[in-house]
């Protein structure tokens, strides 16, 4: 009796073994699953005449709600508080919840959404999936997000693995379409694969009456490329502690070109990857540190710098290990300059501010916004400010037939007088044209701005 | 040899097509037919008098090919295009863009179907001006007729009077077409116009209705009595009936000068005029005076003498002006292109509430175009970086050449060179410009070895290998 029970006891484990085979999850069982672990994001950026909304897919990377998108998600010019009303959507739903941006990663650029509380409960944090391992032609599948009318309806596509590339992040390459962007893909097994990028433009020959046209396409909203799982997870886990921190290091160099192999060897270098500086900011730690233009930059602390094909990769590589260090740090550059090779220990500062932290104003009746002059314009317009020097503000925006874009002014003009007045700063740029608009017995005022490498005299007119 | 086909219909599409990336000027070259079918109405109510035959006599037509260093390689390419004789001996007057320094060979057809061949006496892209004389021996040898075209006054003409644009577009049989004077003072300048060259920044031009089609410029605009009061340049794209001349009055000054000594001498002092229209309140100006300057040149005599952008001209050694509106600017222009080259200027200028009076010395005005070269054995052309180029760029010196093509597969582009890089330095060395980098080319051509040069695209340098 008891063997008997053993006996069946084991025919019982061996068939619940064979069942549970037999029961493994679908594709359709995994797929119901994973869409939780995808939202579609939706906001505004609001400017000086209109509201222009944006769309993109965010990725659920944890528990408390917090979803990633993609680094150009949000235009990093726009300043935090002219991007309005976050709004996320179950895929499949048309029910908007409300939600939070907390700011951007300074190393890789991805953007994080918090999403409100109530909907926490029903997301799947990507990371709670085994993760992928990736060989050249494995099967994998996505998930594919549709537009909004069809309420962000996901849907399941296929295709298998093309290639894998370090650029310098691992990134994939499926054999077709295997998600959309901001969207994620897995293998067979369910286990996380890749969160699919912006997709590639693909190079295409147009001939329009017997005219060869030159055209890249890209599907908006379909893509064949991915950020590999394995290596993807090790760079999450970064908050921003404010949605306009600037915790950006700085080093000050612009311009870096990575050295060809053949350069590189005419140079004696042999076979080692090199950056050339083209420009060095002034007063930037680079510039204290005493680097110059046209050194050759050849390891970052004691380490070569990695080979990358392609080769303009190294250039990426260096500028994400600066991106990864914490202001203050110090790092040691291996140098070539004129056939010798040293070091140099560099501190690196924090980065000026960026676009989307100047100050700005908008004259509504006028009809143009100034923005205080950064660093970056310096490199932009090629001039050669010294630390702390304020050539001007610049024009940011004209709205069309405006006084200010009847008087001739253009976007990128750098203002350096006001009727007169040379421009010191921001605030009294500002001050000087809302003065000049109080006054009653002006009819227009003069612009004195610097285009390019001209200048032009402009009249706006007050009334 | 390369032929560019142009016909008008198609011309007018092309510019269509590439409104969005071009510049937004829609002018095109009527002149140099590039094509063989080109559409032009014969005109038949030519007005019957004897001068006027006298005047399609002298209309001829101009067949030149040309060395271009576009595209990495020195080549042929060949045009069509007008002129108007104007002297017993010989000496033919076209527009700059028809025939230019870079020609190898000119035939000129008379209406009595001979063909002689002419050389180049002189150039002036400012003014869109070249002057040729035909093959005199050739002439008296084969007793070749023609008749000579008179200048008439172009400052005697009225908005409205009528004119006729004569010209030869089919190359066998003279074409008239007839129009009014538009607009006797039309501004208009191009700073790359001309293959690149400057053009009509020291004189306004004549607009015409008259029909101006591929193959007419350089033939001359004339009045009823079939003399010429203009030289016949340009159309404008997309528009209809406008059509451009170079007065008489400018195109005298400028044959004479060509004639002479193969060139205009003007000399420049680096500024940019701006227009005072409507400004004259803020500048507190006496009514209807002064020129207002839009930009000064860095490193200029106007510049080194002090001048800066929105200073305001008063007078110039005396000379007061107006200087309000663009069609008032070229001869202002003029009149300081004019001084000689080193000579001193007194201008009395306005600068917010204060006058005073500064000496400008003058220099020898420089296109913006530098010599151009072929290296054929890299695939490379280049030109020569001017004063003008490195300031349109930004560049911190005019020393080195800049890239105007490459051929594919050839060292230079492979070398990953690309059209618009300066090549600033050659293995480590600065390179002043187009002879010394002719220089390494010789050593080269004896000894192949790679060459390290580096670049500036924008500001960004780059390093490239040239290797055999």
């Amino acid at each position: 009796m008891i063997k008997f029970f053993i006996h069946s006891l084991v025919i019982w484990v061996v068939a619940i073994g064979i069942l549970g085979a037999k029961g493994a999850p679908s594709l359709f069982d995994l797929f119901e699953e994973r869409r939780n672990s995808v939202l579609a994001v939706e906001f505004f950026v609001e400017t000086e005449v209109d509201r222009r909304p944006v769309t993109v897919n965010g990725v659920v990377v944890s528990s408390g709600g917090v979803l990633q998108l993609a680094a150009n998600a949000v235009p990093g010019w726009v300043s935090v508080d002219k991007l309005k009303e976050f709004k996320v959507y179950v895929l499949g739903e048309s029910k908007p919840y409300d939600a939070e941006y907390l700011g951007s990663d300074r190393a890789y650029g991805w953007h994080f959404v918090q999403v409100e509380k109530v909907l926490r409960d029903r997301l799947k944090p990507v990371t709670d999936y085994p993760l992928a391992e990736m060989q050249t032609g494995q099967p994998l599948w996505g998930i594919g997000v549709a537009m909004k009318n069809l309420d962000f309806k996901p849907y399941f596509m296929r295709a298998e693995v093309s290639t894998i590339q370090l650029l310098p992040e691992t990134v994939g390459f499926a054999t077709r379409e295997i998600t959309s962007p901001g969207s994620i893909l897995f293998d067979n097994s369910g286990a996380f694969a890749g969160w699919g990028t912006d997709p590639l433009n693909m190079e295409r020959y147009l001939t329009i009456e017997g005219q060869l046209y030159q055209a890249y396409l890209r599907k908006p909203d379909q893509t064949t490329t991915f950020f590999v799982a394995s290596e993807w997870v090790k760079t999450l886990g970064s908050l921003p502690s404010s949605p306009d921190s600037n915790d950006m290091t700085w080093l000050g160099v612009v311009g870096l070109q990575t050295i060809d192999d053949e350069v590189a060897e005419l140079m004696g270098l042999g076979s080692e990857a090199a950056i050339s500086i083209s420009q060095i900011l002034k007063g930037s730690p680079a510039a204290e540190a005493g680097l110059r233009e046209k050194d050759l930059i050849i390891s970052i602390d004691g380490e070569a710098l990695k080979r990358y094909t392609p080769r303009r990769v190294v250039v990426a590589d260096f500028e994400q290990q600066i991106a990864k260090r914490s202001i203050g740090e110090t790092i040691k550059l291996g140098v070539s300059r004129d056939g010798e090779i040293f070091k140099i220990d560099v501190i690196l500062g924090q980065s000026p501010k960026p676009v989307r932290q100047a100050s700005r104003f908008y004259f509504e009746d006028l009809g143009f916004t100034v923005r205080e002059f950064l660093i970056y314009d310096s490199v932009s317009m090629k001039l050669d400010v010294e630390p702390g020097e304020t050539p001007g503000v610049i024009t940011s925006f004209v709205k069309i037939n405006s006084n200010a874009h009847t008087g001739g002014a253009q976007i990128g003009d750098l203002i350096k007088e006001i009727d007169g007045v040379p421009v010191d700063d921001f605030d009294q740029a500002v001050s000087l044209i809302e003065t000049l608009q109080a006054d009653e017995s002006k009819n227009d005022f003069v612009l004195l701005v610097d285009r390019g490498a001209e200048t032009s005299v402009l009249r706006i007119a007050l009334q | 040899m390369l032929v560019k086909k142009v016909p008008p219909s198609i011309m007018l599409k092309n510019s269509i097509r590439r409104a969005g990336s071009d510049r937004a000027i829609g002018f095109r070259f009527a002149g140099i037919a590039w094509v063989l079918a080109a559409c032009a109405v014969l005109a038949t109510s030519a007005p019957a008098v004897a001068s006027f035959d006298r005047l399609l006599e002298a209309v001829v037509r101009i067949d030149v090919r040309e060395t271009s260093f576009e595209g990495g390689s020195s080549r042929l390419v060949s045009g069509v295009g007008s002129g108007v004789i104007l002297s017993k001996d010989g000496l033919v007057l076209t527009n700059a863009h028809v025939v230019s320094p870079q020609a190898v060979d000119i035939w000129i057809t008379l209406s009595s179907l001979e063909r002689v061949r002419a050389e180049l006496l002189g150039w002036d892209h400012w003014t869109d001006l070249a002057l040729l004389r035909l093959d005199m021996e050739n002439v008296k040898e084969r007793k070749l007729r023609y008749s000579v075209a008179k200048f008439g006054r172009s400052d005697s003409l009225k908005p409205g009077q009528t004119v006729f644009a004569a010209g030869t577009p089919h190359g066998l049989s003279r074409t008239v077409t007839k129009g009014i004077i538009s607009n006797k003072e039309r501004y208009y300048r191009d700073s790359t116009g001309i293959r690149g060259y400057e053009t009509g920044f020291f004189n306004t031009w004549l607009q015409t209705d008259a029909a101006i089609n591929p193959g007419n410029s350089g033939g001359p605009l004339v009045d009823t009595a079939g003399r010429v009061i203009g030289i016949n340049t340009r159309t404008y794209l997309g528009a209809d009936n406008l059509g451009f001349a170079i007065p008489e009055k400018t195109a005298r000054q400028v044959m004479q000068a060509l004639e002479r000594q193969g060139e205009v001498d003007r000399s420049y002092i680096g500024i940019s005029p701006g227009f005072l229209q409507d400004m004259e309140a803020f500048y507190e100006l006496e009514a209807n005076q002064g020129l207002l300057i839009n930009s000064v040149d860095p490193g200029s005599p106007a510049a080194v003498a002090g001048i800066r952008a929105s200073d305001i001209v008063l007078s110039i050694d005396g000379k007061h002006f107006d200087g309000r509106f663009p069609e008032q600017i070229p001869p202002i222009r003029n009149l300081i292109a004019s001084y000689a080259v080193g000579a001193e200027i007194s201008m009395e200028m306005k600068r917010g509430e204060e006058s005073f009076i500064v000496q400008v010395v003058t220099e020898r005005l420089e296109s913006r175009v530098g010599k151009e070269w072929a290296f054929e054995k890299w695939g490379l052309t280049v030109r020569e970086v001017s004063r003008t180029f490195a300031r349109e760029r930004q560049l911190e010196t005019d020393d080195g050449v800049v890239v105007i093509g490459t051929q594919s597969a050839f060292p230079a582009e492979k070398a990953g060179l690309r059209r618009g890089d300066v090549i600033s330095k050659i293995n480590q060395t600065e390179l002043g410009g187009l002879d010394d980098l002719k220089g390494y080319y010789d050593a080269y051509e004896s000894l192949p070895e790679a060459l390290l040069m580096e670049t500036l695209r924008n500001r960004t340098v780059s390093f490239k290998v040239i290797k055999p």
